[in-house]
């Protein structure tokens, strides 16, 4: 079956929180396949690593998204109106000893579960979010049927969404890695045969992870694919 | 770059009383400190109280030392540094600057290194060149516990202790960073834009010490660039 280009377009029901200036599609596929393959296992895996597929499960792995080299064909987000600007909003969760239903005297609040909390978060309060990609659509729809949510702190509501679109392009028309002469994604400048900015940055998933990251044209960079 | 809009506000702020008593007591308070003392430094982190501290006490004493403390490249990008580096030389300051080299060791995993430093190393050794006063930018406003320091009238150390801007508010310092076309940290408008002139401060960035206030959220939408340092 072949690779075939898209559009996914998110309609928003609440902002998103944003943990990084945008979202990368593969993590988003990735994350959604990991959740189908581990199931509630999936949430007891070690903090210590993560799980690296073998090569078989790899090049399974491999068959939802199009790859160049080890590059996936997966834009990070766009955001619908592109001029929705960043917000902060710090927020907390605070023991009120009011009407406790128990008659306990001391309660923790330094820890457990009416620990208190405040936490700051970034958030852009758009209308829709879009990726490109490349890949087997049929397996990608069938995997965005378990998305509820983008973004950070999804836990907390941020970044539900309504529903979402896959629009099937022209491969002319694909904007995964590159359009018109500007990265569309983190791009190793290794893969670049010319660049005019570079910073250290993760490129494929898991983000998090500290052996992903290299010297990369960031997203919107002027670039020529080697 | 700050917005006509804003500049316009504090340019309206500097024209008001409670501004104008707070720029003299702040000349007041430096002008006696200066008469009871032989050897003052500024201490100056390249933030914007310290930078108007700067202004106002080299004014009065341009041979003052300015002192600063560089928290490394893993929690102070290069480029900012470097600002902060042309901005004390853009006021003629005799700067002395101080760093660890646990810094570059302990990378993002370092805690508390200046504290550390400052109090068994740097301070004793000041004591012993003879300083004798330091002038600080805290503000009173700035939080609780420095309310607290400020009412206590407490020293961190040996060297006596002025506090020229303790009763500022963040409108104060703004007006009089326009009022005199001072240079200030390019980041500050950045950071402003997402949580307001009132909140945006200067400290280290991607600092394990601040996690527990958010401050890695903003550090990781605003200054990506610098989240991986090699």
């Amino acid at each position: 079956m072949s690779a075939v280009s898209f559009k996914l377009t998110c309609t928003l029901a609440a902002p998103v929180s944003l943990n990084h200036p945008w979202i990368h599609l593969d993590g988003i596929i990735n994350h959604l396949r990991m959740m189908r393959r581990l199931g509630r296992d999936y949430y007891s895996l070690s903090t210590k690593g993560y799980w690296q597929p073998s090569v078989a499960q790899h090049d399974k792995f491999q068959q939802v998204l199009a790859y160049r080299q080890e590059l996936p064909f997966a834009s990070i987000s766009h955001f619908e109106p592109a001029d929705a600007p960043l917000k902060t909003v710090q927020y907390f969760k605070r023991f009120e000893a009011n009407d406790f239903p128990t008659k306990r005297k001391k309660i923790d609040i330094a820890s457990g579960h009416y620990r208190n909390w405040m936490m700051r978060t970034v958030y852009v309060p758009a209308h829709t979010v879009s990726f490109y990609g490349r890949g087997q659509i049929g397996r990608v729809r069938q995997l965005l049927g378990d998305l509820t949510h983008v973004g950070n702190d999804t836990r907390v509501g941020w970044g539900q969404l309504v529903g979402w679109e896959l629009e099937e392009l022209e491969r002319e028309q694909d904007r995964s890695i590159v359009w018109e002469g500007i990265a569309q994604r983190p791009i190793p400048v290794r893969m670049l045969k010319h660049y005019t900015d570079s910073v250290r940055l993760a490129w494929k998933a898991p983000y998090w992870e500290r052996s992903n990251i290299e010297e990369c044209a960031p997203p919107g960079t002027e670039v020529e694919l080697a | 770059m700050m917005s006509p809009q804003w500049r316009e506000t504090f340019k309206l702020w500097a024209q008001t009383a409670e501004y104008a008593q707070h720029l003299q007591n702040a000349r007041e308070r430096i002008e006696n400190a200066l008469v009871r003392s032989s050897q003052p430094y500024v201490s100056y982190s390249g933030g914007k109280d310290s930078t108007v501290m700067m202004h106002l006490v080299l004014q009065q004493a341009p041979d003052a030392t300015v002192w600063h403390w560089y928290y490394g490249k893993y929690f102070v990008p290069e480029d900012i540094e470097a600002q902060v580096i042309a901005i004390a030389e853009s006021m003629n300051a005799m700067l002395a600057v101080e760093t660890s080299e646990r810094y570059d060791i302990e990378k993002r995993d370092a805690m508390n290194i200046w504290g550390h430093e400052f109090f068994t190393r740097v301070a004793p050794r000041m004591v012993a060149e003879g300083y004798d006063r330091a002038f600080i930018g805290i503000r009173a406003e700035e939080s609780l516990r420095r309310k607290r320091r400020v009412r206590a009238r407490r020293n961190t150390t040996a060297i006596q202790e002025t506090w020229p801007l303790e009763d500022w508010r963040w409108q104060d310092v703004w007006a009089y960073i326009v009022q005199h076309n001072l240079p200030y940290l390019e980041m500050y408008d950045a950071q402003s834009e997402l949580v307001g002139y009132q909140h945006s401060r200067f400290s280290t960035f991607f600092d394990p010490q601040f996690i527990h206030i958010g401050t890695d959220t903003v550090d990781n939408v605003l200054h990506w660039r610098w989240r991986n340092v090699d």
